[in-house]
C-alpha cells in the first residue's frame, strides 16, 4: 500500500473534525477524497501532510511522514496562496527545487532544466518569466502542479485542484495526472465535483467526520455510500 | 560622510525586511514594536537617570521584544483578526510610555530633554560611535538577508507549502522578527517612533506597481528607502531644527503617489 490510514482523529479543543479515520491507499493509483461542505476532507489531507495535529498513524510505503517527506508533494488549496505576491512562473516552480538545495546553496542548471522539462510538460513554459497573478484560474494550477512534480514525488496530494477552472483545463489537468499515473505515481485529490468519478478516479474514500466508505470507484458507487454521505 | 552611508544602507536594510512585513500581512508590525520602544526609553532614563544610548538601546530591544511575544501569545489565544491584535498591543505600549513620561516629568524634569527625539528621531544626535554601530548591525542584517531570502519568499507566498517541506520554518521565522525587532529598535535615531512603519512599508507599497518579479521589488523598494533617506538626512543636517523622521516619511508618502498616478500595473496591493 502507498498509503495507511490507522485509527486518525482530529479535533480543535472539543469539536471533532474527524473521529477514528481508517482506509489504504493503493500504489499507482488515483483516488479521491470525497464528502460534503465540513465534512473534514482537507483536514484529512494536512493530517496526512502532518500540518495539522492528530491521534493515530499514518505511514508511506510503510515508513513515517518524515522519512518520506521527499517523496512527497502537495499542492495548496487556492485560498492559502497569497495572489499578491510578484512571483513569476518561473520562480514559483523552483520552489518545488529548494527542498533539495542547502541553505546557502543556489539552483543549480539542473535544478532549472527540470523546471524547464516540467513546464513543457504542463505546457506553461511559454510563460515562465509571467506574474503568477496575472495568469487564469486554470493556468495558476497547472503552475503549481508543476512545482509539485519538479521533485518527482511518489506521493502527490492535490487539495482541490480543479476548484473555479474551466473545462478544458480541467481535461489538460487530469490529462497530466493520468500521465504522471503511467509513470507509477499514487495521486490523493481531495475533489468536489462527484459526476466525473467514474471517469477520472481509480478509488473513492467518502467523509462526513468519519470514514463512511472506500474502496475502487465501481464498487463505492454501486453502494451508494456518496449520496449517504451528502444527506446525513 | 559616515551618517549618509549608515543611515541610508540601514534604510535600505529596513526596506528588505519591511518588504515581507506587507506581505505577511504584517503592516503593522514596525509600529508595534516602535511604540514599544517608547515606555522602554523613559524606563532606561528613569532607572539609570541618563541618557545612555547604550542602555536605552538595550531596553529597547527588551520592550519590542516583550511586545511581540505578547503579540504571538494573543494570536494564538485570542480568536481576533491581526490588525487588532496588533493595534491593543500598540496602544498599550504608548500607554505606558505616556504613563512613565509623567513619573519622568515630575522627577527627573532635567532628562526630559533629548528624550523628545524618539519621537520624531534626530540624526544631529546621533554619534559617531552610535552610527557605527548602527552601520554594522545593517551589515549584519544584509548579510543574514542573503541566505534568509529565499525562505522568507516562501513562507510569504504559500506558508503551507514552506512548513510542509521545510523543518526550518520556526526557525526562520524567529530569525525574521529578531532581526525586525533589532532594526526597528535601530530606526528610532532616524525617523523616530511614531513613524517607524513608515520607513518600513512605504517603499514596498510605492516598488510594488513596478515590479515584475521580487528581485525587481527589492531593488526599487531599497532605492526608494535610501533616496528618501538621503533627502530626509541632508535637509535635516542643515535645518537643525526640522526632525529627520517626518521629512524621510515625507518624502516617501510623495513618491507613494507618485506611483498610485503612474498606470503601469493593474494589479492592486
Amino acid at each position: 500500500m502507498a498509503i495507511v490510514v490507522s485509527n486518525v482523529s482530529v479535533s480543535y479543543e472539543d469539536y471533532i473534525v474527524l473521529n477514528d479515520v481508517n482506509f489504504n491507499i493503493p500504489v499507482n493509483t488515483i483516488t479521491a477524497i470525497v464528502g460534503p461542505n465540513g465534512a473534514g476532507k482537507s483536514t484529512l489531507l494536512k493530517a496526512k501532510l502532518g500540518l495539522t495535529d492528530f491521534t493515530g498513524k499514518i505511514t508511506f510505503f510503510g515508513k513515517s511522514l518524515n522519512e518520506s517527506r521527499s517523496k512527497i508533494s502537495f499542492m495548496s488549496q487556492y485560498q492559502e496562496v497569497d495572489w499578491h505576491f510578484p512571483m513569476t512562473v518561473l520562480d514559483l516552480v523552483l520552489m518545488g527545487r529548494a527542498p533539495f538545495l542547502k541553505f546557502w546553496q543556489s539552483y543549480s542548471k539542473e535544478d532549472i532544466s527540470l523546471v524547464e522539462k516540467t513546464l513543457r510538460e504542463v505546457g506553461m513554459w511559454i510563460k515562465k518569466d509571467s506574474l503568477i497573478s496575472n495568469l487564469s484560474g486554470g493556468q495558476k494550477q497547472k503552475v503549481f502542479l508543476a512545482r509539485s512534480l519538479v521533485s518527482n514525488p511518489d506521493i502527490l496530494f492535490l487539495d482541490e485542484p480543479l476548484a473555479g477552472i474551466d473545462y478544458k483545463s480541467m481535461i489538460d489537468i487530469f490529462q497530466i495526472l493520468k500521465n504522471q499515473k503511467a509513470n507509477g505515481k499514487t495521486i490523493v485529490i481531495v475533489h468536489h465535483n462527484i459526476e466525473d468519478l467514474s471517469k477520472y478516479f481509480d478509488n473513492v474514500v467518502v467523509v462526513n467526520k468519519k470514514i463512511i466508505d472506500f474502496g475502487s470507484t465501481k464498487d463505492v458507487l454501486k453502494r451508494g455510500s456518496i449520496s449517504k454521505a451528502f444527506n446525513n | 560622510m559616515l551618517i549618509y552611508f549608515s543611515l541610508t544602507l540601514f534604510a535600505l536594510v529596513a526596506a528588505l525586511y519591511g518588504n515581507f512585513c506587507v506581505f505577511q500581512k504584517q503592516g503593522l508590525i514596525a509600529d508595534v514594536l516602535g511604540h514599544s520602544v517608547f515606555p522602554a526609553v523613559i524606563v532606561s532614563v528613569l532607572l539609570t537617570n541618563s541618557k545612555s544610548y547604550f542602555y536605552m538601546m538595550l531596553f529597547s530591544f527588551i520592550f519590542s521584544f516583550l511586545s511581540f511575544s505578547i503579540l504571538n501569545y494573543l494570536k494564538k489565544n485570542i480568536l481576533l483578526d491581526k490588525d487588532s491584535i496588533m493595534a491593543i498591543v500598540l496602544s498599550g505600549f504608548f500607554g505606558l510610555g505616556t504613563l512613565l513620561m509623567s513619573v519622568l516629568k515630575k522627577n527627573s524634569s532635567n532628562l526630559l530633554s533629548g528624550v523628545s527625539d524618539i519621537f520624531y528621531g534626530n540624526v544631529s544626535a546621533i554619534s559617531s560611535g552610535d552610527l557605527r554601530f548602527i552601520l554594522f548591525f545593517s551589515l549584519l542584517s544584509l548579510f543574514l538577508y542573503y541566505f534568509l531570502r529565499r525562505y522568507l519568499i516562501f513562507s510569504s507566498f504559500d506558508s503551507t507549502f514552506f512548513r510542509f517541506k521545510f523543518n526550518i520554518f520556526r526557525i526562520v521565522d524567529f530569525i525574521f522578527y529578531f532581526i525586525l525587532t533589532f532594526l526597528v529598535t535601530l530606526s528610532i535615531n532616524l525617523v523616530g517612533i511614531v513613524l517607524t512603519s513608515g520607513l518600513f512599508i512605504i517603499p514596498c507599497l510605492v516598488s510594488y506597481k513596478f515590479s515584475n518579479n521580487y528581485t525587481q521589488l527589492e531593488l526599487l523598494s531599497s532605492s526608494t528607502a535610501v533616496f528618501s533617506c538621503f533627502i530626509g538626512i541632508l535637509i535635516s543636517s542643515n535645518f537643525n531644527s526640522v526632525p529627520t523622521g517626518p521629512l524621510i516619511v515625507i518624502s516617501l508618502g510623495i513618491l507613494f503617489f507618485a506611483s498610485r498616478l503612474i498606470n503601469i500595473n493593474t494589479v492592486k496591493l
